[in-house]
């Protein structure tokens, strides 16, 4: 008997390089030395790379699911910069870049922390909204994105679908999935 | 509007093509071999997979267990004509990590013959007729 299984379609972020692992099985290819070889996936890539103009300053922020797992940091007052992969090249080119961003740091490390959308607190302060693990967390930064905070747990069991800062300033505004298909929006 | 990728093999190490993702699905080719002497009405089989992210941390957990129904006959010692079909209404999947699973709608799979020109009938897959004799082994449903 010959036949494929297909997966739901799982909601759930995947970082750089994660691994899949069959750990038992009882069917599948037995003949074959890495049972791994039977799996083939298919992913949703949008959403991984985040970003926002901020007026405040003008900059372009970006954040993205960093090789190793994380989250990193990038802003730049010049977009292109952005593109740039070192002080003197763009990317398959040998054209000399126009800039480089202004700013680039690690957010976490934690291969846990998987999605995040970046902007201002109280206009003054950046601030990352990220997913981890089946929480929403908050990264501050003191000093305009160069290091961050330890992350603060701002709501648990909601997936990460948006987030915004209200016209206030200081209200969180979180869109986001809880237990399945249902919406729902909560603030901090 | 974010739209799937290709299907694409695991790397040899089992990494996921395409990463970072927001979400994501997998299929899993199964061969079922058995001789003669084991075919039995009802059969299943289960699998326990995980997904792991660059820290080793357990990102998704899950066990799988599927049924098989078999039909099969003998015409004296040498003629058999087997149907099987995956019993979807009784699949078992239990994703133990995350608690709980986001899921783009229900949290069922479903199954699909793979090529080697497989009939289909309804539901049933592989009807034919394989000329064997008791002692040869029928192998994943094709004739040897």
């Amino acid at each position: 008997m010959m036949f494929d299984w297909y997966s739901p379609v799982y909601m759930i972020p995947l970082p750089v390089d994660a691994q899949f692992d069959i750990t038992f099985h009882t069917a599948g290819q037995p003949d074959l030395r890495q049972a791994e070889a039977a799996v083939q996936t298919r992913v949703l890539a949008g959403g991984a790379l985040t970003g926002a103009r901020m007026t405040e300053d003008g900059m372009l922020q970006l954040v993205q699911a960093r090789q190793g797992g994380g989250l990193q940091f990038s802003a730049a007052c010049d977009a292109r910069g952005l593109g740039a992969v070192s002080d003197t090249a763009w990317p398959f080119s040998e054209a000399t870049a126009p800039g480089v961003p202004q700013i680039e740091a690690v957010i976490t490390t934690s291969g846990a922390v998987t999605q995040g959308i970046p902007f201002y607190l109280h206009s003054v302060q950046p601030v990352t909204i990220a997913q981890k693990s089946d929480g929403i967390v908050a990264f501050l930064s003191q000093d305009d994105g160069a290091t961050w905070s330890e992350n603060m747990v701002l709501v648990s069991g909601v997936q990460l679908v948006a987030a915004d800062i209200g016209p206030d300033g200081g209200t969180i505004h979180i869109v986001g999935t809880r237990a399945g298909a249902a919406l729902s929006t909560c603030s901090r | 509007m974010p739209q799937f990728t290709r299907w694409k093999s695991l790397k040899s190490d089992g990494t996921i093509a395409d990463t970072p993702a927001t979400g994501w699905r997998y299929k899993y080719a199964v061969d079922v071999e058995f001789d003669y002497w084991s075919l039995t009405p009802l059969m299943q089989g289960r699998w326990e997979v995980e997904i792991l992210g660059p820290a080793g941390n357990v990102i998704f957990a899950q066990r799988v267990n599927l049924k098989y129904t078999m039909v099969h006959r003998t015409v004296g010692s040498l003629l058999i004509m087997f149907v099987w079909w995956v019993d979807l209404q009784n699949q078992d999947i239990v994703t133990t990590v995350p608690g709980p699973v986001w899921t783009l709608g229900d949290e069922t799979g479903h199954t699909e013959p793979a090529g080697d020109g497989d009939v289909i009938a309804g539901r049933a897959h592989d009807v034919r007729l394989v000329l064997t004799s008791l002692h040869d082994t029928v192998a994943g449903g094709r004739a040897v």
